[in-house]
């Protein structure tokens, strides 16, 4: 066990290494330096300056490696955007934000998902089930920015009842938590059934109530016990979409989140924001990934290592 | 003497009766099921709407400039007058804030999308199948290096690749076209390789083999077909993804540039920051692209119950 871990951690570290390679040398090509078409005038001697201030007139090589050397000592450098700023603390200033709003679209998004799926299985083949389905075809095939402006313009603009953007307090949260949890519910709910209606169909179940134990306790005691574990697995696929949904869910409703640094730091050739963000995700994406293996395993016995 | 017999060897009888109808049998489940027949509706309007947006297919024969079919004018034909116009008669999703007629940039938009969606699979199908079929044949160090690859690429979510490489290569429709390519042919790579894996150990791999039957013949004639089927999946339910991709960079602004109209486009150009007022700016693309997505989603759904012999025991 420990050694499964170590060597997923050691393949993890390779792949980011490569990775950061890759977004470095990806992003320095880009047509365009940060001061490019900056907003003032800046003389050769100026540019030069401020170049060789932020290590620019060094080969890209020397620069990935200083970049590197920085990175062990989770230093990220300092954004050319906001210069009394650097990457770390950008990044802790905004990312709250960003994770405040996941945390509560997983929550609705289980929340909703798992019941709507339990009740589609239970309710198989009634128009229970063809309605809860119908909504998690809508809810797979239509991307959040599609629902984020569907909900701004019925609940913001046409019934005038809630903000159309803005984070200033749980009024301004029920629109962007909506628009972004009716994916993951429409998954959780997909999942949750096919996974609830095996297990009913299960051995165990059926000994379960030929001895007349009551509905409740089939229900809650052998189905879903079985039923859920399998939905470890889901939340693994879920994080990477969240996080670049955040992308867009903040830029629809104005949410002062790190998901709007993406945008704006590529247009503004902000080389370490860029490069911080790509190796915070994944390494995010990454760990949940192997948190989800891990778990499966201490959930599930028949799951066993090579 | 052996040229008959391997050709007996590599397609036995009873092989090719089965598989015949087993993708008759698809066929006729695919057409029974009522969400499959409706994105199948959807699909095939979107694709006359994309065809005939316009008539280029005989305005090079006429030496003229393509003139609008199913759209009113040009995508970029703009107008004075109606800049920002609400629907009407005229203008039936209205106009967009240049004056163009947004109908006529939906249905061009249409044409953007489609093709990109089907090209990019298209092309991540030659690059994935070839990679994947290598990896789960040879298995050992071809295996290794082509995994390792693929566990780079999925380590951050495609999306946010293919925005990388966008950015390298900067906005244009084969960028998006050759972005979108590079970063989804990773699933049907891997998707490939399983199927090989699994189907190579299979008894009829083993026949073919104990017969004398070539590598080709066994790789193209026995574990290819029977392989295919997933593969057929995953591609058709890439396209919607592809679909969202575009529109979603597009709508970051490094997609399609103006004034080539794409949905996510006339979305985050003009649709959100008008919103509040000129509603139809961004209900219109939105509408579209969701149109789109379910459509051909319905129909890889359908096609995979339709393709899964295991549905057939179940009911």
């Amino acid at each position: 066990m420990v050694r499964y871990i170590l060597t997923r951690l050691l393949g993890l570290i390779f792949v980011l290494l490569v990775l950061s390679i890759i977004t470095f040398w990806l992003m320095h090509g880009v047509p365009g330096g940060p001061w490019a078409y900056g907003q003032q005038l800046m003389s050769d001697q100026q540019l030069a300056a401020l170049k060789a201030r932020y290590g620019l007139d060094k080969p890209i090589w020397e620069q990935y490696l200083i970049w590197l050397g920085g990175v062990v000592r989770l230093d990220f450098g300092m954004s050319f955007k906001h210069p009394d700023e650097s990457v770390t603390s950008l990044i802790g200033r905004t990312w709250p934000v960003t994770l405040h709003l996941g945390a509560m679209t997983l929550l609705v998004a289980f929340g909703v998902g798992i019941p709507l799926g339990i009740l589609s299985a239970v309710k198989q083949n009634t128009w229970v089930d063809y309605l809860a389905t119908l909504m998690s075809i809508f809810g797979f095939v239509t991307p959040h920015f599609v629902w984020g402006i569907l909900f701004i313009l019925t609940f913001a603009l046409y019934l005038k009842w809630l903000p159309t953007g803005g984070w200033d307090g749980p009024q301004y949260w029920v629109l962007p938590v909506l628009a972004y949890a009716f994916a993951p519910i429409a998954t959780i709910s997909r999942y949750t059934r096919a996974s609830v209606v095996e297990a009913l169909r299960a051995d165990h179940v059926r000994t379960a109530r030929a001895k007349g134990l009551n509905e409740r306790a089939v229900m809650s005691r052998h189905v879903l016990r079985n039923a859920l574990i399998p939905m470890v697995t889901v939340f693994g696929p879920l994080i990477p979409d969240l996080i670049t949904g955040s992308i867009f869910i903040e830029a629809i409703f104005r949410v002062p989140g790190l998901g709007s640094y993406w945008v704006t730091s590529t247009f503004d050739r902000d080389y370490p924001m860029i490069i911080g963000l790509v190796m915070l995700w994944a390494v995010l994406i990454a760990i949940t990934y192997l948190i989800t293996d891990i778990l499966y395993v201490f959930l599930d016995p028949r799951v066993r290592f090579r | 003497m052996a040229t008959a017999e391997l050709d007996v060897a590599n397609r036995p009888v009873s092989q090719m009766l089965r598989r015949r109808s087993l993708y008759r049998d698809a066929v006729r489940r695919f057409f029974r099921n009522r969400l499959s027949i409706i994105g199948l509706t959807i699909v095939v309007a979107l694709l006359i709407v994309a065809i005939f947006a316009d008539d280029w297919f005989v305005a090079p024969l006429l030496g003229r400039a393509p003139q609008p079919l199913i759209a009113h004018y040009r995508y970029d034909e703009a107008f004075v007058g109606p800049t920002g116009a609400f629907p009407g008669e005229e203008f039936w999703m209205g106009a967009d804030l240049n004056g163009r007629d947004q109908w006529s940039r939906i249905v061009y938009g249409a044409r953007v999308s489609l093709s990109i969606a089907i090209l990019s699979q298209f092309f991540a199908l030659l690059i994935g199948l070839p990679m994947g079929a290598l990896a789960g044949w040879r298995g050992g160090k071809v295996d290794y290096v082509v995994m390792r690859i693929v566990d780079i690429m999925s380590a951050l979510p495609v999306l946010l690749l293919a925005f990388l490489i966008m950015l390298r290569m900067g906005a244009s429709y084969w960028n998006v076209l050759l972005a979108l390519s590079l970063t989804t042919w990773i699933e049907i790579c891997r998707l490939t390789r399983g199927q090989f894996l699994t189907l190579r150990e299979k008894e009829f791999v083993e026949a073919a083999r104990a017969v004398g039957s070539r590598t080709p013949r066994i790789v193209f004639g026995q574990i290819l077909p029977n392989a295919l089927a997933p593969i057929i999946v995953s591609v058709t339910l890439g396209i919607p993804r592809a679909i969202f991709a575009e529109a979603s960079l597009s709508f970051l602004g490094v997609g399609i540039n103006p004034p080539t109209p794409s949905w996510g486009q006339m979305i985050g150009r003009e649709g959100i920051a008008n919103m509040t007022y000129f509603w139809h700016l961004a209900l219109f693309p939105a509408i579209a692209i969701a149109l789109t997505m379910l459509g051909f989603t319905l129909v890889g759904d359908g096609l995979r119950d339709a393709l899964d012999p295991k549905m057939v025991e179940g009911k």
